[in-house]
């Protein structure tokens, strides 16, 4: 089963209608919603990073993202889905949705929606299979 | 929640599958994945489709994925879950007449689902005698992906007000 998990969270990451480095920023703001600070330091997924600009993650994690104009209009609309997503997806409005479709369309929003589901996952059990198994033993 | 309209389309292609021919099937680089991991949920798993349907309905209440609340997968069926368990599955379930392994596995999807910053010592020492590290991680690679498709089901708007409940298989 971990492999197959590992095989469906690779290939969000790998996925062609959302770019990873916007899923990337997305990833670090679910983790700032969450309070996570393991992923937070964790390393990015393999490739997540490629032309990201590093002061947009700076940006991001300092809570001023919203009035950098580094930030492009695709990504705002990912991120602004994504952090009412993190808080409750039955507040998502069709606005929200609509301004992801504008950028990326309709499979980039099932593929976002879909990476969102798979990154709050880990982030919760990350946090939870921490305090609950060994190390050694949180990989079966 | 008002009932709206679902926010994409479906693939044009229909195949028969109802998991294909939804708008996940808009997505083929995540389906198969997706299609793997719940086979292995429900026919690979350690612990049986009947504490694996406690935990999906849980969260299915908990999410208030009109969808999923309404399905009942046959194989849980068949592995002992009846509709007299199911309707314990509520906040009250502590004190409801399910088994004590039973009410673990719902105390363990709410740690997951409304809590997993906060891990209470004395319900992981109690879940860690009754469920081996294999059944917890499986437990919890299978609870996290009814968790993303609930939520991603909900996401994607289109959700009546309600359903009746209908038993199907997982599909292959």
């Amino acid at each position: 089963m971990a492999r197959r998990y590992e095989a469906l969270w690779q290939g969000v990451w790998q996925q062609g209608h959302v770019p990873a480095s916007v899923l990337e920023l997305c990833r670090l703001r679910l983790a700032q919603l969450h309070g996570a600070a393991r992923e937070l330091e964790a390393s990015p997924p393999p490739g997540a990073r490629v032309g990201l600009d590093p002061r947009k993650i700076e940006s991001l994690l300092h809570g001023s993202w919203t009035r950098d104009s580094r930030f492009s209009a695709g990504e705002r609309a990912a991120l602004e889905f994504a952090e009412v997503y993190g808080q409750d997806p039955q507040a998502i409005t069709d606005e929200l949705a609509d301004a992801v479709k504008a950028h990326f369309g309709e499979a980039g929003l099932v593929a976002l929606i879909e990476a969102l589901g798979v990154i709050d996952g880990r982030i919760r059990l990350g946090m939870m299979l921490g305090a609950l198994l060994p190390a050694e033993e949180a990989h079966g | 929640m008002a009932e709206g309209l679902l926010r994409v389309g479906t693939p044009e292609r229909k195949t028969g599958h109802v998991i294909r021919d939804s708008s996940l099937g808009l997505v083929p680089e995540t389906l198969q994945p997706i299609l793997d991991l719940q086979d292995a949920m429900w026919r690979r798993a350690s612990v049986g489709p009947a504490i694996m349907e406690m935990l999906r309905l849980r969260n299915a209440r908990t999410v208030n994925c009109v969808f999923c609340k309404s399905v009942r997968y046959d194989i849980a069926r068949a592995d002992g879950l009846t509709e007299d368990k199911v309707a314990q599955i509520d906040d009250g379930f502590a004190h409801s007449q399910l088994s004590e392994r039973e009410k673990l596995v719902l105390a363990f999807a709410d740690l997951y689902l409304r809590t997993p910053d906060r891990v209470d010592a004395a319900l992981a020492a109690r879940l860690r005698r009754e469920f081996t590290p294999e059944q917890l991680a499986h437990m919890a690679i299978g609870l996290t992906t009814c968790h993303a498709l609930s939520r991603c089901a909900v996401s994607l708007g289109g959700m009546p007000e309600s359903l009746p409940v209908m038993e199907m298989s997982v599909p292959a």
